[in-house]
């Protein structure tokens, strides 16, 4: 009796533990939330008196051709990062488990290495090694014998694109090579064995015993990968200049809600991007999550 | 044939081995240069011009201020992911209270949504609260770090054993002091583990600081370095350095600190 | 275990003091009587020149300069305004963005005690005066700077082309858009540049239209831009320009290199741009007036209406810009071209530049200010020609002109919804 008394009285220390937590959780995580969906129905520049405007910024969003155009270039550069990322990883962790490979760790640090740095940085370095004629890596192009005129790499959106993809791959193959190597680690070896001695090819027992097994590490991967790469900001920020020259290529969703919000000063409508942005993320990854169910069924 | 393989591998991973390191060998040698240099000749070998345009650099801007405002969000935001984290983790972990299963649901949520997605809000939250222009809103939101809360809970799940905390308690022991003297220090190996990765994760926040800060003398790293582009504008020669400045700390410190992290990362993984 | 716990509590006291040091940051107040120290927010380091001198003058008032670039000023000022605390004393602006600011009145009249412009109002060139002053003609900013456009030339290439390198030939030689486009195709055959960026033209285009971007609410092209957009289209294709945006390094390291004719940008180009980097080239450049005057650019500075510092502030903002003595020093040493009449004239009478060959430019200049000028400015007119550069870039780039009009009709749709666009 006693004791279950002293229980329940102690278990009140529950409340102590998770109130800091809780407290700021809904200081800075839930009531933005909700001030950012009230704000998606007013107008305020940052400075004058909020007004109300009902449903004037979303019938604004209908008549905006920018923003399907930034959901598109988001898509874009996320998809030419995401897809050789996964491969590359898979063919990596691959390597690295079923082979012996000598400097592996060394290989696989300095593999994950461009994850640490700053994107804010890598957007600027990436920005001065192109820019211009007389660029770094059109003098290395021309140098090594690739080509014989420069390549006027930011004046073409495709191209810009193109490198946007390539610095988020260069940051984000090893992380996800790790993660998959912690993922194939962990298969029984046992299963392995009995594959070997059942005389499968090591693309039969990759395909068979391998693929299967890391499914839930895959979908971890692609759902964070979602979520994060619908966002991106800082690398196509700094790449070229927060328009996302040339032409708007590398105007990413996050890049046009901060534009609208900050350098035009329509926070109320910056706000109504912002939560058709979430609804989209959300929805991209329902429908990853169900894909993945799915073949796993 | 399998040694052509095995060629073939060595040649694949040196290939990702040099792609991987080339930038980070560009901004060394570049930064040796004038930007006139730069933009005229292909260089290989360092140059001598280091220190003036790190000059050129501190004119305008001190870096290094940069670095230490950085310091001064990461390293509070750090200390109270992980402390606040383990406090909440354990929380979780080892008490039974109404409404448990709720406010973990909360903890869930809360790492699924995207905090960038309610930047306006954020920046609204924090004018009103007074905080604009200061380190409040950069720092504060470490104590509700889910993904901290997440990990730690498992982590103390996992290795507090409850006789632990029985004994405590027949001394006589507060909760309090049970948390601090016999649990924090049981999940140390998780708490560091979570700690590296914050810090990484606040010292390259970008969107954060840029809407929250506007005086130039508490700019942090990041947001200091994207400025400098509109400042030096064409001189790459500075810009180099304040690249440098910016990279090669973390990756020296990355240097000694690499298994640790590439260890935290696979437990990380695995849960 | 114990030292564990240690280390954990010697951590949270450091991170506490850290916080420490952020909330004192944070809650510094200034004190109103004593030492002043006034919070300046640069788009560039120049202003930084004259704070020394400044200081010595009033040794109770310290400058502190931040240098902010334009395209960050909006949204950072923004976000002090709206918090009310942290606002600069002064703050600074290029001449298209400074419109916004000055309508948004954040900026102190001019006029009002302690400030007393009208004062000077005589010797102040009108059309710098135009750019900072309001729609209800009141004056909020001003710059130090006077920018009537130039052509900065190499006097080598030129004696080779035209067989001088006279200025006034040279200016008649390149007086119309055709006159320039033959000698940029004569001179492409040899591989030289003739301008440094299409964006140099487009500035004086820009001050040639007979209307602003916006009239009584409605989005207005310019025909003068429509003709225009083909010019830079021949330019871009044709590789007549650098093929890189003013201020890339390489448009900077052209100074030095024997592929580029000319840069025609105002006197500040040439304090910014041709006269520091000019080494080898020393005496080989020159100065002369392009067909049509106008006036592009600037630094704007204007003092924070809700400022404690009112006196410290116009004490600092007239060594700046209104004192005959601290502006001479500035101008013969920068090789600027300056607000005040009587400086001007002044530095008219004296030496010429060793960069251009002995040549004194101010005189140009003085004739080229007597001209009329139309005051264009709105408060969009950064992000307009911001996003008209780039419709003019696409068309370069293959889009037909409509396609690239209506790309930009659409943009300044999505960027301001009160602009009606047909």
């Amino acid at each position: 009796m006693t004791f279950s008394r002293l229980e329940k009285r102690r278990n009140i220390w529950g409340y102590v533990f998770i109130t800091p937590f809780l407290v700021m959780f809904v200081l800075f995580g839930l009531y933005p939330i909700i001030y950012t969906f009230q704000l998606s129905f007013q107008k305020w520049n940052g400075f004058s008196a909020v007004q109300n405007v009902g449903f004037q910024n979303w019938a604004r969003l209908k008549d905006d051709g920018t923003f399907p155009l930034t959901l598109a270039n988001t898509v874009k550069i996320w998809l030419w990062d995401f897809i050789p990322q996964l491969g590359i990883a898979l063919l990596l962790s691959m390597i690295f488990t079923f082979r012996k490979i000598k400097g592996m760790s060394f290989f696989r640090a300095v593999f994950y290495l461009p994850n640490l740095i700053t994107a804010a940085s890598i957007g600027l370095l990436f920005n001065i090694l192109f820019n211009g004629d007389k660029s770094t890596i059109n003098q290395l192009l021309i140098r090594l014998g690739l080509k014989s005129q420069p390549i006027a790499f930011f004046k073409s959106g495709v191209i810009t694109q193109g490198i946007a993809s390539y610095i988020l791959w260069w940051m984000w193959f090893g992380y996800t090579m790790i993660l998959i190597m912690a993922g194939v680690t962990s298969i029984d070896s046992s299963l392995y064995e009995a594959a070997e001695l059942d005389g499968c090819t090591s693309w039969q027992t990759f395909r068979l015993i391998t693929m299967p097994l890391i499914r839930p590490t895959i979908l971890y991967i692609t759902i964070t990968s979602i979520i994060g790469g619908m966002q991106i900001f800082d690398v196509p920020a700094n790449l070229t200049n927060l328009a996302g020259d040339p032409q708007k290529a590398i105007l990413t969703t996050s890049m046009y809600v901060y534009q609208q919000g900050f350098k035009n000063t329509s926070l109320g409508y910056a706000s109504t991007l912002s939560v058709v942005q979430f609804l989209i993320i959300a929805a991209l990854s329902f429908i990853a999550l169900k894909m993945m169910r799915r073949k796993g069924a | 044939m399998k040694h052509i393989g095995t060629v073939f591998v060595y040649v694949f991973l040196l290939l990702l081995l040099v792609l991987s390191l080339l930038p980070f060998y560009l901004v060394l040698i570049n930064s040796t240069y004038s930007s006139i240099d730069i933009v005229t000749k292909l260089k290989f070998l360092p140059g001598t011009m280091f220190g003036a345009n790190y000059q050129k650099l501190q004119e305008l801007t001190n870096i290094w201020r940069g670095f230490g405002n950085s310091l001064i969000v990461s390293v509070p935001f750090v200390v109270f992911s992980c402390y606040f984290g383990a406090f909440a983790g354990y929380g979780f972990a080892k008490f039974q209270f109404k409404g448990k299963t709720f406010f973990f649901f909360l903890v869930l949520a809360s790492m699924m949504l995207p905090s960038q997605l309610s930047i306006i809000g954020f920046y609204t939250t924090s004018l009103k609260l007074g905080m604009l222009n200061t380190y409040w809103p950069l720092i504060l939101p470490g104590i509700a770090n889910a993904s901290a809360v997440f990990f730690l809970r498992g982590m103390i799940e996992q290795s507090v054993p409850e006789s632990l905390l029985e004994a405590a308690r027949m001394e006589g022991c507060s909760e309090l002091t049970i948390f601090n003297r016999f649990v924090l220090p049981c999940i140390m190996p998780g708490v560091a583990t979570i700690g590296i990765f914050n810090f990484v994760s606040s010292w390259n926040n970008y969107l954060g600081p840029l809407i929250i800060l506007s005086d130039a003398k508490k700019f942090t790293m990041p947001i200091l370095i994207a400025t400098i582009k509109g400042i030096f504008l064409s001189n790459y020669g500075a810009m180099y350095v304040a690249i440098a400045i910016s990279i090669f700390p973390v990756v020296i410190v990355y240097c000694f600190l690499s298994r640790y992290i590439i260890n935290g990362l696979t437990i990380g993984a695995e849960k | 275990m114990r030292r564990i716990k240690k280390g954990f509590i010697v951590c949270i006291m450091v991170a506490l003091s850290l916080s420490g040091m952020v909330f004192a940051q944070g809650s510094k107040e200034t004190t109103p009587t004593g030492p002043v120290t006034l919070e300046v927010w640069a788009r560039g380091d120049e202003i930084k020149q004259f704070v020394p001198g400044f200081e010595a003058e009033n040794p109770d008032i310290t400058v502190n300069v931040t240098v902010i670039p334009d395209a960050e000023m909006t949204p950072k000022l923004i976000t002090v305004l709206a918090s009310g605390k942290g606002v600069p004393d002064l703050f600074m602006q290029e001449a298209s963005y400074i419109t916004y600011l000055v309508e948004a009145g954040c900026f102190a009249d001019l006029n009002k005690a302690p400030y007393h412009i009208n004062d000077y109002r005589d010797n102040i060139w009108p059309a710098t005066l135009d750019v900072g002053t309001d729609s209800t003609g009141v004056v909020r900013a001003l710059t130090w700077q006077t920018n009537p456009g130039a052509i900065i030339y190499r006097r080598d290439i030129a004696k080779k082309y035209f067989g001088t390198d006279d200025p006034d030939t040279v200016s008649q030689l390149l007086n119309t858009d055709e006159k320039m486009l033959a000698v940029a195709k004569q001179m492409k055959q040899d591989g030289i540049h003739f301008v440094s960026c299409f964006k140099d033209i487009y500035d004086s285009k820009i001050a040639q239209r007979t209307n602003p971007w916006v009239v009584d609410g409605k989005l207005t092209i310019d025909p003068v831009l429509l003709d225009f957009m083909d010019m830079a289209k021949t330019i871009l294709v044709n590789g007549y320009d650098l093929g890189v945006d003013q201020w890339a390094s390489e448009w900077i390291a052209a100074v030095e290199s024997d592929d580029l004719f000319c840069y025609i940008l105002p006197p500040w180009g040439y304090q910014y741009v041709i006269k520091p980097a000019a080494n080898k080239t020393i005496g080989k450049w020159a100065i002369t007036t392009p067909a049509t005057a106008y006036i592009s650019g600037g630094s704007y500075l204007g003092i924070y209406d809700k400022t404690p510092h009112k006196d410290a502030a116009w004490k600092f903002f007239s060594y700046v810009l209104l004192n005959e003595k601290s502006l001479y020093d500035y101008a013969k040493q920068s090789g600027d071209f300056v607000v005040l009449k009587s400086v001007c004239d002044k530095l008219a009478a004296g030496e010429g530049e060793a960069v251009l060959g002995g040549q004194n430019p101010n005189g140009i200049f003085i004739k080229e200010m007597q001209n009329s000028f139309k005051k264009l400015n709105t408060v969009y007119d950064s992000q307009l020609n911001d996003s008209f550069i780039s419709a003019i870039k696409a068309y370069a780039a293959g889009s037909t002109k409509e396609q690239a009009l209506s790309q930009f009709k659409q943009d300044v749709k999505t960027a301001f919804p009160e602009i009606v666009v047909e």
